[in-house]
């Protein structure tokens, strides 16, 4: 009598295969996770530090429903002072302290240097608050009006009078 | 595929607990947009439409059914991915059209002349949401293929808690090791990019990326996930 023979299991039958454009979507995304992370390479945009930067373009209105002041960091690659402040300034816990549970902190960088122009939003923004030098740190209430500036980065201790009298001004 | 979109569009519109839901969050995103706040609410309307998304059709048994026909697992479940996203994009939609009129109805009745509500404004924050509300499906529906019932969502909420909260202990011990790790962590689990930006064109951005390559990884889990599952009637 010829044995009975049991159904494969279904996990490893034809079912169960892995189509191919859902491999290729994934490697495709990957691809594109390699080369915006090359292009951006050198930009120092976003993550540096222990700062938690917001959207530019939901700040003020998180500023307004959270009553907090906007801080913006006007900032470029190229700029060896930003850099210091990256490295001293935000990277201090008790300043990021500060700077995450006080304020709204939106990072501006410049990419005049690098790509030749910037953003249409970053451009409005440079505008308005007159921004000549980096870094300038500007905090502002929800409705944008400026409430104090920073020009340049001349040490922490600076930097925490600024972020008091910013506090204390709204 | 087709046909599972069309079986979970009948699944959920069909429940009128869920279109009674969608519809009070879809109001409220409605008054939340009109005083230009972003639609926060769209990662409750994501829990409505993606709550058990695999596990409820496992544990009822009807995964079985379904299965025992010849198609691939993984189109059962991109069907399900996607029915969210179409049924999301509805309610966004929906909550759009809300909008506008509410302020025409508040313009008529002489209450919003100042409110400042721009259309095109409001259209992109709902445009916004839309790809933030797909990768939070896409999470959810990872977590459905492997926890019951309502698992897959407890999930979400105990790792974006930790990752919101993970930073903050870090500051509490000043120790800038666990923030840096807490913050690539939500970076890269979590991406958020700046929308507006990107649809105005400017697509080399690696919160972008990390956005493509997050949404594609979860989907790619999620299928690795459900195609190594073994599903008995009614044991799960």
């Amino acid at each position: 009598m010829a044995p009975i023979s049991s159904p494969s299991p279904r996990r490893t039958g034809p079912q169960t295969r892995l189509p191919l454009l859902l491999l290729a979507v994934t490697a495709a995304a990957l691809v594109y996770r390699l080369v915006t992370g090359i292009a951006d390479r050198g930009a120092g945009e976003g993550g540096e530090g222990l700062i938690r930067w917001r959207p530019m373009t939901s700040a003020t209105t998180a500023a307004s429903a959270a009553a907090m002041p906007v801080l913006y960091d006007f900032t470029a690659a190229w700029c060896p002072p930003c850099r210091r402040l990256d490295a001293e300034g935000w990277n201090d816990t008790t300043i990021a302290a500060r700077v995450n549970f006080e304020f709204v902190p939106v990072r501006v960088m410049d990419r005049q240097r690098e790509d030749g122009k910037n953003t249409a939003a970053i451009d409005a923004l440079q505008r308005k608050y007159k921004i000549t030098s980096f870094p300038t740190l500007i905090a502002a209430d929800g409705s944008g009006r400026e409430l104090a500036r920073m020009e340049g980065y001349s040490g922490k201790a600076a930097l925490e009078a600024f972020l008091k009298d910013a506090k204390k001004s709204k | 595929m087709k046909e599972m979109i069309r079986r979970y569009m009948g699944q959920k519109l069909g429940s009128v607990g869920v279109c009674l839901s969608l519809l009070l969050l879809a109001i409220l995103s409605a008054v939340m947009l009109q005083a230009g706040s972003p639609g926060g609410l769209t990662v409750f309307a994501v829990f409505v439409l993606a709550t058990g998304v695999v596990s409820r059709d496992s544990s009822s048994g009807a995964l079985q059914m379904i299965l025992s026909r010849p198609i691939l697992r993984v189109e059962y479940l991109m069907g399900r991915y996607f029915g969210v996203v179409l049924a999301l994009a509805g309610f966004l939609a929906s909550t759009f059209v809300l909008a506008v009129l509410f302020d025409r109805v508040g313009q008529g009745l002489g209450w919003s002349a100042s409110s400042g509500f721009a259309v095109e404004k409001a259209l992109v924050r709902c445009a916004e949401e839309l790809p933030k509300g797909a990768l939070y499906a896409a999470v959810i529906l990872f977590f459905s293929t492997f926890l019951r019932g309502a698992g897959d969502v407890l999930a979400f909420v105990i790792g974006a808690v930790m990752l919101s909260f993970g930073p903050q202990l870090g500051m509490f011990l000043h120790n800038a090791g666990i923030v840096k790790a807490f913050r690539a962590l939500d970076a890269n689990l979590s991406p958020a990019p700046e929308w507006d930006e990107i649809f105005h064109g400017a697509l080399l951005r690696p919160d972008l990326g990390r956005y493509a390559l997050a949404l594609a990884a979860y989907l790619l889990l999620a299928a690795v996930v459900f195609n190594r599952r073994e599903f008995s009637y009614g044991a799960d």
